[in-house]
């Protein structure tokens, strides 16, 4: 046994050796989560700056669809790959927009900003845009068309036929029988006003602010004397630069624009007779008109392409002086008289654009907006001028802690960048995940996108950010605004008059008509039916499945379309109710 | 109290002392041996440490200058060769309607004290300079003064700072290298390749 005095040695040692280790382990430990802290700091700040340039990305994508810019907020940020972020978008008077984006991820923060200018989409997107209240007369149509996809006849009854625009700062109300093919968008403080038997086939909204039209800047051209014209022989304006105090085409005169001209005149008027024409073929066409604009309602005006940005009337009368257009017309061209009340006669039918600050269209006018003077979806990327790393927010730059902790957020409830962009009024067309079509016309917060298959056409507060090239070939059943407007609470007079005076109409329109319910009047539908002779074995067949048609007024129909091919005559022996025995007799009689 | 009988045996032999002594004695030269090369260690990884944060801190500075440049602006403007230092411009966003851009700044090595410096309005009378770090190696890691690629990265004798244009996108490689107490050289290169946003 050992001696009792020698016991305590080794443990002396022992813990010597082990306090050694244990500050060796100490300090290598410190050094570690040094280390380590560091690495995420720095892996923290890398982070946050991706996550930076991923919302200046995303505000930037949003611009090009029309969007604000603006993404989140400090209050409400996006949540983005396990931190947060929110863009705010500031835009300047030079048109100019600044973008900066803050993120913060982990101990991590960054502020980058960035310039960019979107690009103007100009007044041509306007579409018809009246600054004061208006008031649509009875039997008006005002639809669109795209004149990069051919002529406005082609397209009657097509996608592109339905994305018409009538905008004010103001009030709109649309007399009865007024057809509007697209939207109607009031004043943000102004309302609609849809009268019983007038069609709305879009929608109806709020514009988010009062759009203010751009001043004209009229050229500094030398301006002639006033001149009167009454030869016989046409007056030519030769291509170039031309000036007149004023120009008065008398009685059965001709005057000849040829293009590419930019002309100002005081005051243009056209007497009874009189014709203007605007000769486009080798270049586009400025007309100025500073005073008075009078086009007498026997007189002409004609363009001689159907490009309608080439022929450009541009009225800076005085405010308040009106102007009329009461010529015989089929103009190919824009009208832009920010100050003006615009006077357009029923004859005086506008393919182009209209914009003015009071108007006067009388009834059954016809105004047809060229979606080619709105901007494309290439064209709206906006030009990106700068790039710079911002200096972080003091408040947010002291305190490097959680961002979630920080700022009181759950990441679960915050949403990602892409659904985080300020609310727009959105209108769409799509197709369902179920093939089938849609449309919504509202506020973009309300809409659900995972419905949405594939996106046909699309617009931010009236504004185009979808418009695929092919889209006028794409099928005419899927959004024909016709079908709509059988779909709606009009009368069956009223369907009938809108039908008649929209003829000719698809097959598709025809179908619904016939097996419309609440079923129209039997003469309506027949006065519908008659006008579109012959009829497919489609439409035969919808009509023998018709509500609306006794048994008398089809065997008429049927006859007219004798012989019968065998799916149709079937049909019709299969009819519930039956036709009469006398019917069917003379129908099989005439096979 | 009864106290316990004392053997006549109690305590330790000389040699027992003898090797106790030899027994401690190699003990604690061998932890102390242990401690210093551990702390040794410690200071190398932790001067490493240092010059790397160092070195990591300047080149984020540097990135960031060179990223919101101006491409068009860069000076020299000549791609592929290397050069010790850059001048640029950047945006300072938009002032009265336009984008404002910065006096030119220059970012350097000043190789008398083997210093990067940033310096604004450079050779102007307003000029404002500021010493980033003044631990840069006179050439960068692995190279000589020789006229040969000695590191293999495609240039020959490039300094401890250089930049190298390469279309938008600009490389930029820094070396940091301070001796220790103990002669020691402790070096830290880092490397980044940056793209001008402007």
């Amino acid at each position: 046994m050992h001696s009792r005095a020698r016991r305590g040695a080794a443990l002396l040692f022992s813990v010597m050796a082990v306090m050694v280790v244990s500050i060796l382990a100490a300090g290598f430990l410190q050094i570690s989560l040094a280390v380590t802290r560091r690495l995420n700091s720095s892996a923290d700040t890398a982070q946050a700056l991706n996550l930076a340039e991923a919302g200046l990305a995303e505000a930037y994508t949003g611009l090009a669809q029309a969007r604000t810019g603006n993404v989140g907020s400090e209050a409400a940020p996006a949540v983005f790959g396990s931190g947060l972020l929110w863009v705010e978008a500031t835009e300047h008077a030079s048109g100019l927009v600044e973008l900066e984006c803050t993120a913060m991820y982990g101990t991590g923060r960054a502020t980058l900003g960035l310039v960019c200018e979107p690009v103007g989409l100009g007044i041509g997107s306007l579409g018809f845009f009246i600054s004061d209240s208006v008031r649509l007369n009875p039997d008006v149509r005002l639809d669109s068309y795209d004149s990069s996809q051919g002529k406005y006849a082609g397209q009657v009854n097509t996608p592109l036929n339905n994305q018409g625009t009538v905008g004010s700062n103001n009030d709109i109300s649309i007399a009865a029988g007024g057809l509007i093919f697209g939207d109607v968008v009031f004043g943000p403080m102004g309302k609609v006003d849809v009268a019983s038997g007038a069609i709305v086939t879009g929608g109806t909204s709020a514009r988010p602010e009062l759009e203010i039209p751009p001043p004209i800047d009229v050229p500094d051209i030398a301006l002639a004397r006033a001149l009167k014209y009454t030869s016989g022989t046409p007056m030519v304006v030769p291509p170039g630069e031309a000036g007149y105090q004023g120009v008065d085409i008398g009685k059965n005169t001709k005057l000849i624009l040829k293009g590419p001209l930019t002309a100002v005149v005081g005051s243009l008027s056209l007497r009874i007779g009189a014709e203007l024409v605007f000769d486009t073929t080798d270049g586009p066409i400025e007309l100025f008109v500073t005073e008075s604009l009078d086009l007498a309602s026997s007189s002409v005006v004609s363009t001689t392409t159907q490009v309608t940005s080439d022929s450009l009337i541009l009225v800076a009368a005085p405010a308040g002086k009106t102007v009329n257009f009461g010529a015989k017309s089929q103009f190919y061209g824009f009208i832009y008289a920010p100050e003006a009340e615009v006077h357009v006669a029923a004859q005086y039918e506008l393919y182009g654009g209209l914009v003015c600050k009071a108007l006067q269209l009388a009834a059954k006018g016809r105004l047809h907006y060229d979606l080619a003077l709105g901007a494309t979806l290439e064209a709206q990327i906006p030009v990106l001028h700068s790039w710079r790393v911002v200096d972080l927010p003091q408040a947010l730059a002291a305190r490097r802690i959680d961002p979630f902790k920080l700022l009181g957020f759950d990441p679960k409830l915050l949403l990602p960048p892409a659904e985080s962009h300020h609310d727009q009024v959105l209108d769409v067309r799509y197709l369902e995940k179920n093939g089938g079509s849609a449309s919504y016309f509202g506020s973009e917060s309300d809409f659900d996108w995972s419905q949405v298959n594939e996106l046909l056409y699309g617009v931010r507060d009236g504004t185009a950010f979808y418009l695929p090239e092919d889209y006028a070939l794409r099928d005419t059943v899927a959004n024909d605004p016709l079908v709509d407007l059988v779909g709606s609470s009009m009368t069956s007079k009223e369907l009938r008059d809108a039908l008649i005076a929209a003829a000719p109409v698809s097959v598709e329109a025809l179908e619904a008509a016939c097996l419309r319910d609440p079923p129209m009047n039997k003469g309506d539908l027949d006065s519908v039916l008659r006008i579109h002779q012959p009829l497919s074995d489609s439409v035969l067949s919808a009509a023998i499945g018709s509500a609306s048609l006794d048994s008398s007024s089809l065997t008429n129909i049927l006859l007219d379309h004798s012989p019968l091919s065998p799916d149709v005559l079937s049909a019709a022996l299969n009819r519930n109710p039956p036709l009469s025995i006398s019917d069917l007799t003379g129908l099989l009689i005439k096979q | 109290m009864r106290s316990l009988p004392r053997s006549p045996r109690a305590g330790w032999t000389l040699i027992e002392v003898t090797l106790a002594a030899l027994l401690v004695t190699g003990v604690v030269t061998k932890a102390a041996f242990v401690m210093n090369t551990a702390l040794g260690l410690a200071g190398d990884q932790t001067a490493s440490m240092h010059y790397e944060d160092q070195a990591r801190g300047v080149m984020d500075k540097i990135a960031l200058a060179v990223m919101g440049s101006d491409r068009g602006t860069l000076i020299p403007e000549i791609e592929e060769l290397h050069s010790d230092s850059i001048r640029y411009t950047f945006s300072l966003g938009i002032e009265d309607g336009a984008v404002v851009w910065s006096a030119p700044e220059e970012i350097r090595l000043d190789e008398q004290r083997l210093a990067v410096e940033w310096r604004e309005n450079p050779g102007a009378a307003e000029e404002r300079k500021a010493v980033w770090t003044s631990l840069v190696s006179p050439l960068l890691e692995g190279e000589e003064l020789n006229g040969v690629d000695d590191n293999g990265n495609g240039l020959i004798d490039e300094d401890g700072l250089s930049f190298v244009l390469e279309g938008e996108r600009v490389v930029i490689r820094l070396t940091l290298r301070r001796p220790e107490v103990n002669g020691r050289l402790v070096e830290q290169t880092i490397e980044s390749v940056v793209y001008c946003r402007n």
